[in-house]
């Protein structure tokens, strides 16, 4: 093994450990010594993170294990991206994916724990956050063409929300260039039905499933 | 319901280990804050000497704050039924037992999970009304109404079917309270006397970690207004919205009851706030929320201690993972309810639930394991009669005690009887088909719905109680 495959193997511990320092130190070091920034990710950051779902897959690893995972890989991410926009390179991803939880709902946690097994499953996510207005939702679908949305609601009271988000999209011709995926504790699959969303998500991984089967349906996804 | 003398009592954690808790909580409201997505309140909080981060919305408040609001939280909350009977004394040192908020109904025929209905809010609440250790109904939401006036049909339902308090979801927010509040005083045919135990209570929830979004806290606010109930719950998953450990988990619970207890007490003094706990486990395989785990159930020890300290009525919940009325949900239900009586909750949920769902079926058990569990908390009395050395020495070696007087006296007091749990010999059993636990419960919950007799409310209060809602339908529903 050269040095060069040493520091990917590396980052892809640090990533399996969720060290995001030590994950940022390394990639720092990978791109000053001038690596192919495509490989920092494919070699080190998102074999960290793949071995990390696949584990978990097996029940060998835990919710914690992907999420600081998740969280090591975005911030190793972050400092590769610049270099790849620098190089006139493109990353390569399953799809991607823009999730959000809806308005006066501030509840943040499910909707994270989908984002990580999404990232681990090499899909590219766009974390808008909590309480986010539905133009919020419109922007980021111009702005980023996910090819899914993830709209979160735990509460009763702002379900509602995800059937104005839909609509809003179907107003301004939109629908059909995103899957709609909803989840949270308090919404179903007959309230999917009723305000036509694409798919219910039980639990985060129903989520990465629906999420995978929409993108077939529509012949998008890459593997 | 018990009084409680001498029953055995279990405390987790030792006095300075309780201080260490209360103490943290404290300093995480300090030095941590809690964000507050309300405008009005922030300045309330600033103007009470908070120190307020208006970009963040995060309020830290200081600890003299915290003990100027426990001073005004009065150590009790009264509750009644419409009538003024089936009172609740919540932080008198008895405990009370109550259902829990569903949108799941398991049906009655099929045992299926179904959406719940206006029909199921009121078959429920007559049911709870007949199971004698029910001291306040919590009613599953009435789906099949339309969402603006949902909350005013269930205030329906449940008060024709009860003459006990209940707890409502103000899904409207403040609107709900302000409406709860009209016709809780129609109930009761606007009998001022009352006005001292309030027929509802309401929640409002905390979302953890130490956040609080706007329609709680409107429901809050209102409550406060109107010195109405309110529970506030802390909900700091063991791993996932608060620490994973024990402690550090009533450290976070504690900071966002006692940030609730501050707001309430700034809007209104004397606004009766109750602590809720919902700290559950997160299973790391699955994110699931384990409601009926040993780590709960010593939550559940805890939680009381904590609230005693501090001066706050405490609210528990013995809930179980199981989706049906099987085992694990027997043993489940059966340790966290004993872990919350032998805390001495002052009230405890969890009768007939299940996740989101609530069963008719495991409500009759609930009620049964209640029953069973307040005997062991009831303890053994030891005195000269019961010690029964007369007897002993009257009946002698050999004989039977079956015939003697002592028996037939204290047996009723001393040994419970349960109504539902198997106590056939086996032969009898066999020949009856072998009842199972969930077809004998289910059989006694549809002849008390059939039978149970509960008082009527009077035609010109039923009817202005209609009148009532029928003004809000037209003003709500466009």
């Amino acid at each position: 093994m050269n040095a060069r495959e040493s520091l990917y193997n590396r980052i892809a511990t640090a990533v399996i450990d969720g060290d995001s320092a030590l994950v940022e130190s390394l990639v720092q070091e990978a791109l000053k010594g001038h690596s192919d920034p495509l490989k920092i990710i494919d070699e080190g950051l998102t074999k960290g993170v793949r071995e990390v779902g696949d584990k978990f897959g097996r029940g060998e690893s835990f919710l914690t294990d992907l999420v600081m995972a998740a969280t090591a890989m975005q911030q190793g991410l972050k400092l590769v991206e610049p270099e790849i926009l620098r190089q006139g390179k493109t990353v390569k991803t399953r799809g991607t994916v823009v999730v959000g939880t809806v308005a006066g709902d501030i509840h943040d946690i499910g909707k994270n724990i989908v984002g990580a097994i999404l990232r681990t499953s090499g899909f590219s996510v766009h974390d808008l956050g909590v309480d986010v207005p539905t133009h919020g939702f419109v922007s980021a679908i111009r702005e980023r063409e996910p090819e899914i949305i993830g709209l979160s609601s735990l509460m009763t009271v702002t379900m509602p929300e995800q059937g104005k988000i839909i609509n809003e999209l179907e107003k301004q011709k939109l629908r059909d260039r995103v899957g709609v995926i909803i989840g949270g504790a308090a919404t179903s699959q007959e309230w999917a039905e009723e305000i036509k969303a694409d798919a219910y998500a039980p639990d985060a991984v129903q989520g990465l499933r629906k999420a995978e089967e929409l993108l077939r349906r529509r012949g998008k996804l890459h593997d | 319901m018990i009084d409680w003398h001498k029953a055995p009592l279990v405390e987790p954690l030792n006095k300075s280990e309780l201080y260490s808790i209360c103490s943290s909580a404290i300093e995480v409201l300090e030095t941590v804050g809690v964000r507050i997505q309300d405008q009005e309140m922030l300045q309330l909080l600033r103007d009470a000497g908070a120190d307020v981060d208006p970009d963040e919305k995060v309020a830290k408040m200081p600890e003299y704050l915290v003990k100027e609001a426990l001073m005004r939280e009065p150590r009790q909350v009264n509750m009644a039924g419409r009538d003024g009977t089936h009172t609740l004394k919540l932080g008198s040192g008895r405990t009370y037992f109550a259902n829990q908020d569903a949108s799941f109904m398991e049906d009655r025929k099929t045992r299926q999970w179904r959406a719940s209905t206006k029909n199921d809010v009121e078959k429920f609440a007559k049911l709870n009304d007949a199971l004698e250790n029910v001291g306040l109904i919590v009613r599953p939401a009435a789906r099949d109404i339309s969402p603006e006036i949902m909350d005013l049909h269930e205030f329906e339902a449940v008060v024709h079917n009860t003459t006990k308090p209940f707890h409502l979801g103000p899904y409207r927010g403040a609107d709900s309270i302000t409406d709860f509040v009209k016709m809780a005083s129609i109930a009761r045919g606007h009998d001022k006397r009352l006005s001292d135990r309030p027929l509802f209570s309401v929640a409002a929830c905390c979302t953890s970690p130490l956040s609080w979004d706007v329609w709680s806290l409107s429901i809050l606010k209102e409550c406060a207004k109107h010195r109405s109930p309110v529970y506030v719950a802390g909900q700091p998953t063991l791993g996932g919205t608060g620490p994973v450990t024990l402690a550090g988990s009533l450290v976070v619970g504690t900071a966002e009851v006692l940030s609730g207890v501050v707001m309430g007490q700034l809007v209104n003094r004397g606004t009766p706030v109750m602590y809720w706990d919902g700290a559950y486990p997160v299973d790391q395989r699955t994110g699931v929320s384990a409601t009926g785990s040993p780590e709960h159930a010593l939550i559940n020890f805890a939680t009381p201690q904590v609230c005693k300290f501090l001066g706050i009525p405490s609210c528990v919940i013995a809930l179980t993972d199981a989706f049906t009325f099987d085992a694990q949900a027997g043993y489940e239900k059966s340790f966290s309810f004993m872990s919350a009586i032998l805390g001495r909750a002052d009230i405890v949920w969890g009768v007939g639930g299940m996740g989101p769902c609530l069963s008719y079926t495991q409500a009759v058990i609930d009620d049964e394991i209640v029953e069973m569990n307040l005997r062991i908390a009831r303890g053994i009395e030891v005195n000269d009669d019961t010690l029964a050395l007369d007897v002993i020495k009257r009946v002698g070696p050999g004989k039977a005690f079956i015939g003697d007087r002592h028996t037939k006296d204290h047996h009723r007091r001393e040994l419970v009887l349960p109504s539902v749990s198997n106590r056939l010999p086996r032969q009898l059993w066999e020949s009856r088909g072998r009842p199972e636990i969930g077809s004998s419960a289910l059989k006694r919950a549809n002849e008390l719905i059939e039978t149970h007799h509960v008082d009527p409310i009077s035609k010109d209060i039923a009817s202005e109680l209609k009148d009532f809602i029928s003004r809000r339908e037209k003003e709500l529903v466009k």
